[in-house]
């Protein structure tokens, strides 16, 4: 798993392609031809790491609208963020 | 209008939508400009002419080179496989529900023998064709026409623009066809139909040119 810090801001690379297809996010490395398919929570860090959120940032949003326990949320977030950069979907900008 | 990006479909000025569906209610076919952004048109470009082609003849109806199922196509079909295309479409044919698009990369080189000829598309569901432009230069004939079955076209669009994409409507007494393409170049392009047939989330899952590796 890659290392990724909740101070971490995540980028998209030009190889990666994603869609919303009817609530689903599906994203796409062009260069593997392999796709990820990303449920509702993560959908909703996907878009922050669009809009050029921290993932702290996406962590105070969230637990403002999921009923979670923040070391769960914290968790899950670094856990989601850390694929994402080990599949090639996203990298670290710092 | 709209166009296709890496980063999800976005909103551009141009046309209202009900300035497109009155132009496609009275032509039954309409050129969107620039649909497909210019970086993956180019991107694109380079891995159809890294890819074989085979030629494919369609009984008496056409003639052309053909790409067959790979990466290139699968990244094509989840690009046009977009809700918000298809919301767009719908607003523009007024033919709704649309959930999938499926459609081939074909390319005709002149004095090849390769043709197309009047015909509709009325089966399997089909209700919105699409043909987005694929080709490095411009070509020369190559012109889509539409009329209703041997009468006078009532639209003839020639789509040279890279990333432009013509939109016809399918229909039982429709019928189109594409002028033989002449010149020094190619006309290449991702060609196919919207239509309610089936999900396209359910259709990716059994897409062989694209692999799923887990959900993140």
């Amino acid at each position: 798993m890659a290392d990724v810090k909740m101070t971490d801001r995540l980028t998209v690379p030009d190889e990666v392609v994603y869609r919303d297809l009817g609530g689903d996010t599906v994203i796409l490395q062009l260069e593997t031809g392999i796709y990820f398919s990303v449920d509702e929570v993560g959908t909703e860090i996907w878009k922050d790491v669009q809009a050029g959120a921290t993932l702290q940032t996406s962590f105070d949003r969230l637990l403002a609208v999921y009923s979670v326990e923040a070391d769960v949320l914290r968790a899950d977030i670094i856990k989601f963020a850390g694929q994402l950069v080990a599949k090639g979907l996203a990298v670290v900008a710092r | 209008m709209i166009q296709l990006t890496a980063r999800g479909v976005i909103e551009r000025a141009g046309d209202d939508l009900a300035t497109l569906a009155r132009e496609f209610a009275s032509r039954r076919c309409l050129v969107l400009p620039a649909l497909l952004e210019p970086s993956l048109v180019a991107r694109i470009q380079q891995e159809i002419d890294r890819s074989p082609l085979y030629e494919r003849r369609h009984g008496a109806i056409a003639a052309e080179l053909c790409m067959p199922e790979n990466t290139c196509l699968g990244l094509l079909h989840f690009l046009v496989n977009d809700s918000a295309l298809f919301r767009t479409i719908e607003d523009i044919t007024g033919r709704r529900p649309l959930t999938r698009f499926h459609g081939r990369v074909y390319r005709r080189i002149p004095g090849r023998d390769h043709f197309d000829s009047w015909h509709n598309d009325v089966r399997e569901g089909r209700a919105v064709g699409l043909s987005l432009n694929l080709s490095t230069a411009p070509y020369e004939g190559g012109v889509f026409e539409i009329r209703r079955e041997g009468g006078a076209a009532l639209g003839a669009i020639a789509n040279v623009g890279p990333g432009d994409a013509l939109l016809f409507d399918i229909e039982e007494g429709l019928e189109h066809r594409v002028s033989p393409v002449v010149g020094a170049h190619a006309k290449t392009a991702f060609a196919g139909w919207f239509s309610a047939t089936r999900d396209y989330l359910a259709v990716l899952r059994h897409d062989p040119s694209l692999r799923q590796e887990g959900a993140v």
